[in-house]
């Protein structure tokens, strides 16, 4: 799997440049909102971000309960990489909300269900690199934060739910299908693209720390084996 | 690290994590986790809530708000699709706070009294509009919000 | 309308520290044990 991120992380990383180009050159020109004015900018970089930190979460559930089943190391360490990438953009989804807020709503923050169950979803991943740092033993701290993680996957439907569910500061989902559309015109593409380069840029992410995890814990095992000799 | 630390870390990150989950999960079944009355329900509890501090959330009632001139006092109805409440507040508003627009007041509850708003929040829907077609916007706006109280 | 452009750019410079920063520290530090492991005559696997 590794080799095969190495090969593929150069066409990630200029599929990113281009489409974050072409998203970024799409929101700069993309109209004001009728009554957010330039502010609307913000959506394009909060929402997908949000979406990846779903997406990432969904990643890492996924790896840990194919490592608690397949006991194979590259679940692990595909695990181990969707919580760092993953917590870079849940506290970006929070920050860019939080400056959005102020402006908006009158406020940097407000305990409603979105924004309480989106920093649950920031503790879990923070959480679980603690847990692993805390560990010792590498296949118990594996196995510990694959339990952990599947455990927390509950505040996935929390998260996704809780705008629908109770009612809100935060407003409902914008994009919910052709059904069901909010954003009109010029103001729709942008998000569109910004949304396809967030998520090419977060398997770019992904890719690069999985292979920088995989080449530590090779130069460990390196080093744990010349100490054993030493010792023999 | 020493292995005491450790542990102590190995609890401490456990621990977060749950409770966060936990408190989190308990508050859903609990309703606690609705943000805001509408002006229906808050009438409808009466002095039940008396002296309880709570927020109301609703649409500022067109041509309700009255500012008085001089200072920043002012006076409007927030509304609901059925009831309507008489609010008074003191101070600085968000931008997005005006007519026709979502809101939500912070305050003590007292039955039968004005509400006076400690806080204000505004509250917007989820419709992007350009700005080109602000009218169909504000029509659109109006009816989401109004959608979101029920 | 007010003039909202210091919020905006205050977003997506965050997002470019937020994002891009990671990505610069890990790849500074894949380097880093590959040339460690490349000096024991051993590869990326």
């Amino acid at each position: 799997m590794i080799k095969w991120f190495a090969k593929i992380q150069w066409f990630l990383a200029t599929a990113t440049v281009l489409s974050l180009a072409a998203g970024l050159w799409l929101v700069f020109s993309a109209p004001d909102d009728f009554q957010q004015g330039n502010a609307v900018r913000i959506l394009y970089v909060h929402v997908p971000a949000a979406k990846m930190s779903l997406l990432s979460y969904l990643l890492l559930s996924l790896a840990s309960a194919l490592y608690l089943w397949r006991r194979q190391e590259k679940w692990d360490i595909l695990a181990e990489a969707s919580v760092s990438v993953g917590a870079a953009f849940t506290a970006l989804t929070l920050l860019s909300g939080s400056i959005w807020g102020k402006p908006m709503w009158g406020a940097w923050w407000a305990w409603d269900a979105r924004l309480t169950s989106m920093l649950v979803l920031l503790i879990l991943f923070m959480g679980l690199m603690a847990l692993r740092n805390a560990l010792d033993d590498p296949h118990k701290a594996a196995r510990a934060t694959a339990v952990l993680a599947l455990i927390g996957a509950v505040d996935l439907p929390i998260i996704h739910f809780s705008v629908v569910w109770w009612r809100t500061l935060h407003q409902p989902p914008s994009f919910a299908g052709p059904a069901k559309q909010s954003i009109t015109g010029d103001l729709l593409p942008p998000l569109l693209v910004m949304s396809v380069a967030f998520v090419v840029l977060g398997g770019w992410l992904l890719v690069l720390k999985s292979r920088e995890i995989a080449a530590r814990r090779q130069w460990e095992a390196v080093e744990t084996e010349r100490l054993e000799q030493n010792h023999a | 690290m020493n292995s005491k630390n450790r542990r102590w870390l190995v609890i401490g990150s456990v621990l977060l994590v749950g409770g966060a989950l936990l408190a989190l999960v308990f508050t859903s079944f609990t309703g606690a986790l609705v943000y805001f009355y509408t002006p229906s329900e808050i009438k409808a509890k009466g002095s039940a809530l008396n002296g309880r501090k709570v927020r109301i959330g609703g649409m500022v009632q067109e041509g309700s708000l009255l500012r008085e001139p001089g200072s920043l006092k002012m006076r409007f109805l927030v509304v609901d699709n059925s009831e309507g409440l008489p609010v008074q507040y003191e101070g600085m508003t968000p931008d997005l706070f005006r007519e026709g627009q979502g809101v939500i007041v912070e305050g003590t509850w007292q039955n039968g009294e004005t509400f006076q708003a400690v806080t204000i929040l505004a509250k917007h829907s989820e419709d992007y509009v350009p700005v080109k077609m602000s009218e169909e916007g504000i029509a659109k706006a109006k009816e989401s919000m109004l959608k979101s109280l029920r | 309308m007010p003039d909202y452009s210091d919020y905006v750019w205050s977003v997506y410079g965050l997002a470019a520290l937020l994002l891009l920063g990671p990505a610069w520290v890990w790849w500074r530090r894949l380097q880093r044990v590959r040339r460690l492991l490349q000096a024991e005559g051993k590869d990326e696997q």
